[in-house]
């Protein structure tokens, strides 16, 4: 949610706050302790002073106020501050001076007599707070008659006597009031001169440390978090230029040594991978080769499937061509005679049906011997007799066979320099003759007819073209199936017989049909004999 | 018979002369003896105590029949301010003392201060070398008993290699220490120190130190040697069954074992010798600083049987004192 930089700015921040607030309030404490203590030792001092002023002893003594004068001037004197608050001097039987500072309101009834000294472990310094609220720093003292030199006190202690103590008679007391007042303006002052420029220092000082902290701590880290994002995407090559001998620089040093750990499992991974990738063209490459071995062996096995069909229909059609063969020649004989008879005789001459119907008998058994020589002529398809043909010729001679319709456009293209192949004459003029058969019959409201044939490589191609119907897109892969015809009155022969003559030239012919369009046809024949 | 009586006349006036002449130079020798100025002292003590007196009494004694005459004892009650105006009254006085004697440190001190021309006899000055006692006008006998010596009777008591630890302040016994640094090598003591600045330093110092020695020297130092620590010192020996052995017999008789000290009454009387060399040769106005002439050991009999030291050997001793 934060970043780092505010993270470790906020935290300093508030350490830093803390700090100054402490060190304020320990230098506040301490100051305030201390001019505490300097006014203990300055109430503490003027009392012991005052109680010990022999002409204070003398006005104890006798009871002579007027020989206090001097004592306490000398004392205020030592008050440059002006915090004596009150001064009271008494003796045992009465107080001798009690004087107040002009600035004070209260009353002295209301500073409380001590005399209670007979205790060696009295305190010297009590507080007071008066009736009206102020505060006092009371130094109260008792003056003895004299006391033993402490070093006498010391050998006498050592040679063996003590020295009694009822002999140090109290002659009175002396009890100075300091005001805090003063003391309270140097704590101000203090705190005005001090405590607040230190404050304030010790937070700017902060703000300087956490900035140079937080650039020197968040800035190799922000510029790591950056390379880091770059080797994200893949710039191994960025590296961490920190050489500090830190945690960070251990880090930075770390974070190289994974980065080229990582360069070198991504450079072994593309290797890996281009291996991978190379191996796949390979599987792809085989596949093709495995798919073109695959439709090969598809049209192999469809060649041996209408190898299989040709050699039956074959058989069939030879067998039904031999049987019909004698009775068609048989009914065309006798029909012969019956022609010729009826060309004699007038009676049946004149009849017309029978004229007719004479007709019809021997156009259809004239078909019937056609049909019967194509199903003989497609099972005994002979081996291809070759011998050099001029393809021009076998074209026009092919054309020649057919009485076209005005209503057809011929365009033949033969390339002059087409050399002679060594094809069987006949069969490829058959094989031309079923396909501008094939072009017509499409054609039958007129249309073009486009001959083309040109040399491509090792092989000549013929293409036949017409812009007729078209064959459907269902019946293409039929189309060259024996008996297998969309005409009315064909027996489905004809580009069996031509697929399997050019096939016997170890050539081959393809289709290209769209409906409406119309169909093309080629042909493709080695030009040299293998 | 004339002649007979002139030479017996002769005779007798011869006889009278010699006579006469014998006494007369017998005279002539004594005269400054007989007719000899008596020379005054002025004795100061700084207080009224049993020790300082025993001092005075042994002066007076020893001035008996050396024609000195005390003029009179001032005690000065402990007071400094009191003793500064008594000691100023002295010297205004018409009488000027031919000698001042000084008892303890307070009278010696003040005495130093007023009087810079008459010869003067310190005694009974605890650790006088911290007060600058040294002039020319000024003899002193020394109120201690030398280093040296309370280390051989302790070594004579104890035996060689004890570890004797001391608590001092540095400021007042540091010169002190200093020397028993010498002695105790000397002696093969192992010394171990502990400084003190204030009193209420004093018990952790000793219970510092307390497992690692074999007895205490308490050396005259107000800092250590107060009325309320004294007694706490005392208890914690004993309790751990280690002797004290210091130069104070009150301290023998708060509960140490042993103190070498002066004999006070010797003290005076080596005091009143010193002032006859002094006063009959005005020439010499200081001797220096004298030890005492004869010392005391006083034991205590009950701290002994409770450490479980044997002190047989030292009660046969003629300067003995045993307490209780």
């Amino acid at each position: 949610m934060f970043s780092l930089r505010t993270k470790l700015i906020l935290f300093m921040g508030i350490l830093i706050i803390i700090i100054g607030i402490l060190s304020c309030l320990f230098f506040l404490i301490y100051s305030k302790r201390q001019q505490e203590e300097a006014l203990r030792k300055l109430g503490t001092s003027l009392v012991i002073l005052l109680a010990q002023d022999n002409e204070v002893k003398h006005a104890l003594n006798y009871t002579q106020s007027a020989f206090l004068d001097a004592p306490v001037k000398k004392v205020q004197a030592l008050d440059r501050e002006e915090e004596i608050g009150y001064w009271r001097i008494s003796n045992i039987k009465t107080v001798m001076v009690e004087e107040k500072a002009p600035w004070l309101k209260i009353q002295m009834k209301e500073i409380p007599t001590r005399h209670d000294y007979q205790s060696p472990d009295a305190q010297l310094t009590h507080r007071i707070i008066t009736s009206s609220g102020e505060t006092f720093y009371d130094f109260s003292i008792p003056v003895v008659e004299k006391q033993t030199f402490s070093e006498e006190a010391f050998a006498a202690q050592l040679l063996g006597e003590v020295p009694a103590k009822a002999e140090q008679k109290i002659l009175g007391f002396v009890q100075i009031g300091l005001s805090p007042h003063k003391l309270n303006e140097r704590i101000h002052r203090i705190i005005l001169r001090s405590i607040i420029p230190m404050g304030v220092c010790i937070v700017f000082g902060g703000i300087c440390i956490t900035f140079f902290l937080t650039k020197y701590f968040v800035s190799p880290i922000r510029h790591m978090a950056s390379i880091t994002l770059d080797i994200a995407k893949g710039n191994l090559t960025r590296s961490v230029n920190i050489r500090s001998g830190d945690e960070i620089g251990q880090l930075s040093m770390n974070f190289n040594q994974m980065t080229r750990e990582l360069k070198a499992s991504y450079d072994e991974k593309e290797k890996i991978m281009a291996q991978l990738r190379e191996n796949v063209n390979n599987l792809s490459n085989a596949n093709k080769e495995l798919v073109k071995i695959n439709e090969q062996l598809n049209e192999a096995q469809e060649r041996l499937v209408r190898s299989e069909k040709l050699a039956v229909v074959g058989k069939l059609a030879s067998g039904v061509g031999h049987e019909l063969r004698n009775p068609l020649g048989s009914i065309r004989n006798a029909l012969f005679i019956i022609k010729k008879k009826t060309t004699n005789t007038r009676g049946l001459n004149d009849d017309q049906k029978v004229n007719q119907f004479v007709e019809i008998i021997e156009k259809e058994t004239d078909r019937s011997i056609k049909i019967v020589n194509d199903l003989l002529g497609f099972s005994r398809t002979a081996k291809p007799a070759v011998s050099p043909t001029n393809i021009r010729s076998l074209i026009e001679s092919s054309l020649s066979r057919f009485k076209m319709s005005e209503t057809i456009n011929k365009v033949i293209r033969v390339e002059d320099s087409l050399p002679l192949i060594p094809v069987d004459a006949n069969q490829i003029e058959q094989v031309l003759i079923n396909l501008i058969q094939n072009a017509l019959d499409a054609m039958p409201g007129g249309g073009w007819l486009t001959i083309l044939a040109q040399r491509e490589d090792t092989f000549l191609v013929i293409t036949i073209t017409d812009t007729g119907c078209g064959i459907p897109d269902t019946v293409k892969n039929k189309i060259f199936d024996p008996l297998f015809t969309t005409k009315p009155k064909g027996i489905g022969l004809g580009l069996a017989i031509s697929l399997n003559i050019i096939q016997r030239h170890e050539g081959c012919i393809d289709l290209k049909s769209k409906e409406g369009e119309g169909t093309s046809f080629t042909i493709k024949l080695p030009i040299t004999k293998t | 018979m004339i002649e007979k009586y002139l030479h017996k006349r002769n005779i007798q006036i011869f006889t009278a002369l010699w006579f006469i002449l014998a006494f007369l130079s017998q005279i002539s020798f004594l005269s400054p003896q007989i007719f000899a100025k008596e020379n005054t002292v002025v004795i100061v003590q700084s207080q009224q105590i049993a020790a300082y007196n025993e001092a005075i009494k042994g002066f007076e004694e020893g001035c008996k029949g050396k024609n000195i005459s005390i003029n009179a004892i001032y005690n000065l009650n402990g007071d400094a301010d009191e003793g500064k105006r008594i000691i100023q009254d002295i010297k205004d006085s018409k009488h000027k003392p031919d000698l001042v004697l000084a008892v303890g440190i307070l009278a010696a001190t003040l005495v130093k201060e007023q009087f810079t021309d008459t010869p003067i006899i310190f005694c009974m000055v605890i650790n006088h070398r911290r007060f600058n006692l040294e002039g020319t006008n000024i003899t002193g006998i020394s109120s201690e008993v030398s280093v040296e010596d309370q280390f051989t009777i302790l070594k004579e008591l104890l035996g060689a290699r004890k570890n004797v630890g001391v608590i001092y302040d540095p400021a007042k016994t540091g010169n002190i220490v200093s020397e028993a640094d010498r002695v105790t090598k000397k002696l093969e003591f192992n010394f171990i120190k502990k400084e003190v600045t204030s009193e209420s330093e004093v018990a952790p110092a000793l219970k510092n130190i307390i497992d690692k020695i074999d007895a205490l020297w308490m050396i005259p130092d107000s800092t250590v040697i107060t009325k309320t620590s004294l007694n706490a010192i005392s208890k914690t020996l004993l309790e751990h069954h280690l002797p004290i052995f210091c130069t104070s017999d009150a301290i023998v008789k708060a509960g140490a074992l042993v103190s070498v000290s002066p004999d006070y009454v010797y003290t005076g009387r080596q005091a009143a010798r010193i002032a006859k060399t002094l006063l009959s040769n005005p020439t010499t106005t200081s001797l220096g600083i004298k030890q005492p002439d004869k010392l005391k050991l006083t034991l205590n009999t009950q701290t002994a049987e409770i450490i479980g030291i044997n002190l047989t050997s030292f009660q046969s001793h003629p300067d003995v004192v045993l307490y209780p």
